[in-house]
């Protein structure tokens, strides 16, 4: 039976490895079986083939994302969540429910509350004029007078109908804090050597990676506050901000009170004690003893 | 500082100020001046000297000619040179409608299905969480410019979760007929 060899691989995603990917033969057998359908003009099986090579693609894109977090590759893993991510995207409005069984929910969950840990909070965003754009189904130019009928985002003979830009004006770039292009985080640079500088501090995700055991492992987080004694602060100056992050100076916020409420995070894990708490300890570059 | 979700101001770019543009044809001239419901482009973005529209234009535009009612006619205010303005803020951008009074309605209403079936319909239970905030909040923006008998413009914007936009335009347009 065509797809059976192809969906228990699917299925098999929480023990296949990246390795198992890399060599696997399935994206080439469902180019296969999608040309005969096409041959057939059995446009259901079609979109099933384009469905199921998408989440082929989700699932070895997510072994790409926990490789990259296990060597420190932080932005890289950024970079392949946000692909990950569009991947999922585009099989939302077309999977059903049978995609369950291969990890579809599960892997979005998982994705969004790893993009949610990563401490990107401003992302450049560029401004375009797109001036002649063709459809990549048909290749026709997009017209709105003579428009050629395929919606972006449907599934036409087994391709996801996109825009393809041939001519654009660039106008600008904004700052923003919720981009559609992740990957356009600014980073800093040395003024000496001028390369590179990772200046953001990926904490919780290292705590993250130091308490799972692997990518499909159930976490959560809990974001609260907690009550510090002020002799935690030692090292604070009377005019430095205030570790609580309120921004105001710590003379003028919490010295007074002898106590500093911070941001707590709590990692909740299914294999660790219940309730073990995590503090978030630096604020604006510094850091404090742990609790 | 929290932002308003909606604003409503009064606005100069009616029909004819439309008409007055010199990129329609007499052709497009007669189909704009019978729209109810007219599609407008976003008017020299950064100081360059163009007509865009936003990504999702194309959808909504088909969108809606396929589902308005016989009795109303929609055009988009633009030639053959049809240009994308790409803005990259995670923002569904539907777009800039001149209305009629009595097509207003029959806008929202639509615009409402089209959000429902296009962006609210396709979210997966959102990812199970204690206090984190998983972003899979939809934000539209949508301008609405409506037509009053004396040929003046309310313009109506919104830029909000996509899930409220019916409760915040039906107020809207509640405030406006209170004013009137």
């Amino acid at each position: 039976m065509p797809l059976s060899k192809q969906i228990t691989f699917l299925k098999n995603y929480k023990l296949n490895t990246l390795e198992d990917y890399k060599k696997s033969n399935t994206l080439s057998e469902f180019t296969e079986l999608k040309k005969e359908f096409l041959l057939k003009d059995d446009q259901k099986n079609v979109k099933l083939i384009w469905c199921l090579e998408t989440m082929y693609d989700i699932q070895y894109l997510y072994k790409q994302v926990w490789n990259e977090l296990k060597k420190k590759n932080f932005y890289e893993a950024w970079c392949v969540l946000e692909r990950c991510e569009i991947a999922l995207k585009n099989l939302q409005k077309h999977k059903t429910h049978l995609f369950e069984q291969f990890g579809f929910s599960q892997i979005l969950s998982l994705v969004l509350k790893l993009q949610n840990l990563y401490p990107y909070k401003l992302f450049m965003s560029p401004e375009i004029l797109e001036k002649k754009v063709r459809c990549n189904i048909c290749n026709s130019i997009v017209s709105m007078r003579n428009h050629c009928g395929h919606m972006i985002g449907e599934i036409y003979n087994g391709e996801l109908c996109i825009r393809i830009v041939e001519d654009a004006e660039f106008l600008g770039v904004a700052m923003i804090e919720e981009p559609v292009q992740k990957y356009s985080v600014p980073f800093s640079k040395d003024e000496k050597t001028g390369k590179q500088i990772d200046q953001y501090n990926y904490q919780l995700l290292e705590y993250l990676l130091d308490h799972i055991s692997n990518e499909f492992e159930n976490w959560d987080v809990n974001n609260t506050t907690k009550k510090y004694s002020i002799n935690y602060f030692k090292e604070t100056n009377r005019n430095d901000k205030c570790p609580c992050g309120s921004g105001k100076k710590f003379k003028k916020c919490c010295l007074p009170k002898q106590e500093v409420e911070m941001p707590h995070i709590e990692f909740i894990f299914d294999n660790v004690e219940p309730g073990k708490a995590y503090t978030l300890l630096e604020i604006d570059g510094k850091r404090y003893k742990n609790a | 500082m929290k932002k308003e979700l909606i604003s409503i101001v009064s606005a100069i770019e009616n029909k004819e100020y439309w008409l007055n543009k010199s990129f329609l044809d007499d052709d497009l001239r007669t189909k704009v001046i019978q729209a109810d419901i007219l599609l407008v482009p976003i008017e020299n973005f950064r100081d360059t000297e163009s007509f865009s529209f936003t990504h999702e234009t194309e959808n909504i535009y088909l969108y809606l000619q396929q589902n308005l009612p016989n009795e109303f006619k929609i055009e988009i205010c633009v030639d053959d040179d049809f240009q994308v303005l790409a803005l990259h803020a995670d923002v569904k951008r539907m777009g800039i409608f001149l209305v009629s009074n009595v097509a207003l309605p029959v806008i929202l209403s639509l615009l409402a299905s089209y959000i429902d079936r296009n962006y609210l319909s396709n979210l997966s239970p959102a990812p199970i969480a204690n206090n984190t905030v998983i972003n899979q909040q939809i934000i539209i923006n949508t301008t609405i410019n409506i037509e009053s008998t004396e040929n003046n413009i309310i313009s109506i914007n919104y830029e909000g979760p996509a899930e409220d936009f019916q409760k915040y335009m039906q107020s809207a347009v509640k405030e406006i007929n209170a004013s009137e």
